[in-house]
């Protein structure tokens, strides 16, 4: 009963916090890729969204995902993340690490060429050893694909010791152009390397980012994780909604 | 055979009279990244949304401008008046509720033009921001107009910014690409111009005025803006904020001349874009040409009133207005207006006496499609009522933070912004009329006027209806001038 109240609690206070573009895709805003280009110099953005994992062979899990970037510079941002999530078959919450993440746009599109940016992140136990701390990288390639839609490749590394590669093809469609201008379709299929146990990842998602107001995107969105290396994640639905808000 | 020779010749002439690359380009319209910037943080940002209509109207123009680059930018000029224009128009008729981001749809002419955009977007920035402080309400009109400076010093420090100089127009409109856009896609053109025209009247709408009295001045100007100014084919030049925010261009002229450089480049760009002949090499050098020479950073160290005449460091104004550049067929304080052919910008646009050069500064007439200074509110109610259709009239009163807005219906009836506001009217010799024809905020306040000024005792204060019945004609100071329009040749009209 306190977890649905502790929920919306968060769910308004972000309301009255929350701003953003649509068109701009960050990761996990609702889906785990993003575009090739950082957030607007001297911009601050709040990320936060809430995630429901439903599993097919264990109870479910509930992730409250929250994010601060700052446009350090041109073309470049600074993150602090924090992930939570709450185990119900344990009744536990995991997740006493802050993610640490620069970006840096490289290139924007030009002429056949695509935006080329990177990321390089670190996820840091607040209690422990920094040596324990999980380092990732990841390359993002954004191109157009036919008149308003994208294509956006990113291609991942992550570890702590033994490395571990992943690739996201992700797909952005702006719905209703050129009536409307508010939304935007997300889509996203990704292979990776389980870090967990011997096999691989892998997962589909559909997702939507709509403006709701000039400093306000609301997101949500839907995954289904078809394989994992883990039996037990196997079939597992994931059902994200979200908010970002710069200032 | 004579007729491709003539298009070989005609073609190698333009490409010939092409102007070249300057050797210090900057260096920043090579750069790579997309570089995009966030606004100035502040209270007011977004105060726009309070004239909900107007703020509709702006966020369309974006959609406006980016759906005819996206479209000249893959090379569709031949739909630019149909097919072009009607998806736009669509859109201006059903405006978004919510800010657009111009690059989302205009994708080809980012990838093409992106070193453009960011000029554009920076420079459009600046103008929302402007309209922001103006709409706050949180803000003393003092405030506000140091916030505005502030913020010129803010879009300054990009390398992007565009001069706050007055540039001479008829240098920048005459190349050899120069007016193509406007003669061959008229009613394309025609949407451009009307976007420009409510993104420098909006000005004089806001400036000084309480925020509680700006939306209503938007009922008259956004249905000007709907059916006429869009679709304004018949303008000869596009418009400039001197013309329709005379108060804000004398007050901001960095900021009136910026906005009228920004407008003057999407003409070059539409002109470059439109011109057939041109490789797309050839388009991106004009275009980083055009760039170049409205920068700030081309005119640094210049100062407004100086320069050779009709060449790029012309920054010559005229004398009584330092937020305009020199027009075409200009000559010190007289200009070539649409609408209302040649007037003194020196002068009262209605006796043609000259405006007084101490407060109170007089009255502003807004009506079918111009803004004019006069000298009196006797001047402002009767050059508004020559005028068919709506008006508003912007007049000072004894006190400077509280500004009359008057506005009246199709059949002339006024309505005021002040409940309480008494009006002096003793008919007399035009010269004197911002003496004998004033507004005041109250009855108590045209005692202390008429005590301190005793040649005007005994005359008792008009009420809105009784000073609306009023009308004096047109004043035998008025003088015409007599000049064809500099636009046209031979006196064509």
């Amino acid at each position: 009963m306190k977890l649905p109240f502790a929920l919306a609690i968060w769910f308004t206070a972000s309301l009255c916090l929350a701003q953003s573009d649509h068109n701009n895709l960050d990761k996990e805003r609702p889906l785990t890729f993003e575009d090739a280009y950082s957030i607007a110099y001297r911009s601050y953005e709040l990320q936060t969204g809430f995630s429901a994992f439903a599993f097919q062979k264990r109870q479910p899990q509930y992730g409250l995902r929250t994010e601060i970037q700052y446009g350090i510079a041109k073309n470049r941002d600074l993150s602090i993340g924090w992930d939570p999530v709450f185990d119900s078959q344990s009744a536990r919450v995991r997740g006493d690490n802050l993610e640490l993440s620069y970006f840096e746009g490289l290139t924007r599109e030009i002429g056949n060429s695509p935006a080329v940016g990177y990321r390089i992140e670190a996820e840091m136990p607040t209690t422990g050893s920094v040596r324990d701390a999980d380092v990732r990288a990841r390359l993002v390639l954004t191109k157009r694909a036919k008149t308003y839609d994208k294509f956006h490749l990113n291609l991942g590394v992550a570890g702590n010791g033994k490395l571990a590669f992943g690739a996201i093809l992700g797909y952005s469609l702006p719905l209703g152009y050129p009536r409307q201008f508010d939304t935007t379709l997300l889509a996203e299929l990704a292979v990776e390397q389980s870090r967990q146990a011997s096999g691989q990842n892998h997962w589909a998602g559909l997702g939507i980012r709509r403006q709701v107001d000039v400093t306000t995107v609301l997101d949500y969105s839907i995954r289904m994780r078809f394989r994992s290396a883990v039996t037990e994640n196997r079939n597992a639905l994931i059902f994200t909604v979200g908010l970002s808000k710069s200032f | 055979m004579i007729a491709l020779l003539g298009l070989m010749l005609s073609a190698g002439l333009g490409q010939s009279q092409l102007p070249p690359l300057p050797p210090d380009l900057p260096s920043w319209i090579r750069a790579k990244g997309m570089d995009e910037l966030y606004y100035k943080s502040a209270p007011y940002n977004w105060s726009i949304n309070r004239v909900p209509k107007f703020a509709r109207d702006m966020y369309a123009t974006g959609v406006g401008h980016a759906m005819a680059y996206e479209a000249m930018s893959k090379g569709q000029v031949s739909a630019l008046d149909t097919e072009t224009f009607s998806k736009i128009d669509r859109v201006l008729r059903n405006p978004p509720k919510l800010p657009v981001d111009e690059m989302a749809i205009s994708p080809t002419f980012v990838r093409k033009y992106g070193y453009l955009e960011k000029v554009f977007d920076w420079a459009h920035t600046l103008h929302f921001q402007t309209i922001d402080v103006l709409a706050y309400p949180g803000w003393s009109n003092a405030r506000k107009e140091q916030e505005l400076d502030e913020l010129w010093s803010f879009y300054q420090s990009e390398p992007y910014a565009l001069t706050g100089l007055p540039m001479n127009m008829e240098y920048l409109d005459g190349f050899s690409y120069s007016k193509r856009f406007r003669q061959q896609y008229p009613k394309l053109n025609g949407l451009f111009w009307g976007y420009h025209w409510l993104q420098t009247v909006n000005y004089d709408m806001l400036f000084g005025v309480p925020t509680a009295n700006q939306a209503a001045q938007y009922e008259v100007l956004g249905e000007r803006y709907h059916e006429v100014e869009l679709y304004n084919e018949t303008r000869d030049f596009m418009p400039m904020t001197a013309e329709l925010s005379p108060r804000f261009a004398k007050r901001f002229p960095q900021l009136a001349n910026a906005f009228d450089n920004l407008h003057m480049l999407h003409d070059n760009v539409n002109d470059i874009l439109a011109q057939p002949g041109l490789t797309d090499l050839q388009r991106e050098q004009q275009i980083q040409i055009a760039i170049y020479r409205v920068l700030d950073s081309t005119h640094r160290g210049e100062s407004p009133g100086s320069g050779t005449p009709n060449s790029l460091h012309d920054h010559r104004h005229p004398p009584s207005m330092p937020g305009m550049g020199m027009m075409v067929g200009s000559d010190e304080d007289e200009m070539y207006m649409g609408g209302m052919g040649w007037m003194n910008m020196a002068e009262c646009g209605h006796c043609s006496v000259p405006m007084p050069a101490e407060e109170p500064w007089g009255a502003t007439v807004t009506a079918n499609g111009w803004t004019m200074s006069v000298r009196c509110l006797m001047c402002a109610r009767d050059m508004a009522s020559e005028t068919p259709g709506r008006a508003i009239i912007r007049a000072a009163t004894e006190d400077p933070k509280q500004l009359l807005i008057l506005v009246s219906d199709d059949e002339g009836n006024w309505t005021s912004n002040l409940a309480t506001v008494v009006f002096l009217e003793k008919f007399g010799e035009h010269p004197d009329c911002s003496g004998w024809s004033r507004a005041f905020t109250s009855t108590a306040a045209l005692n202390s006027y008429l005590v301190a000024n005793p040649e005007y005792a005994g005359m008792p204060g008009l009420s809105l209806a009784d000073w609306s019945k009023l009308n004096q004609g047109k004043p035998d100071t008025y003088r015409r001038i007599d000049r064809p329009n500099p636009y046209r040749k031979d006196g064509e009209e």
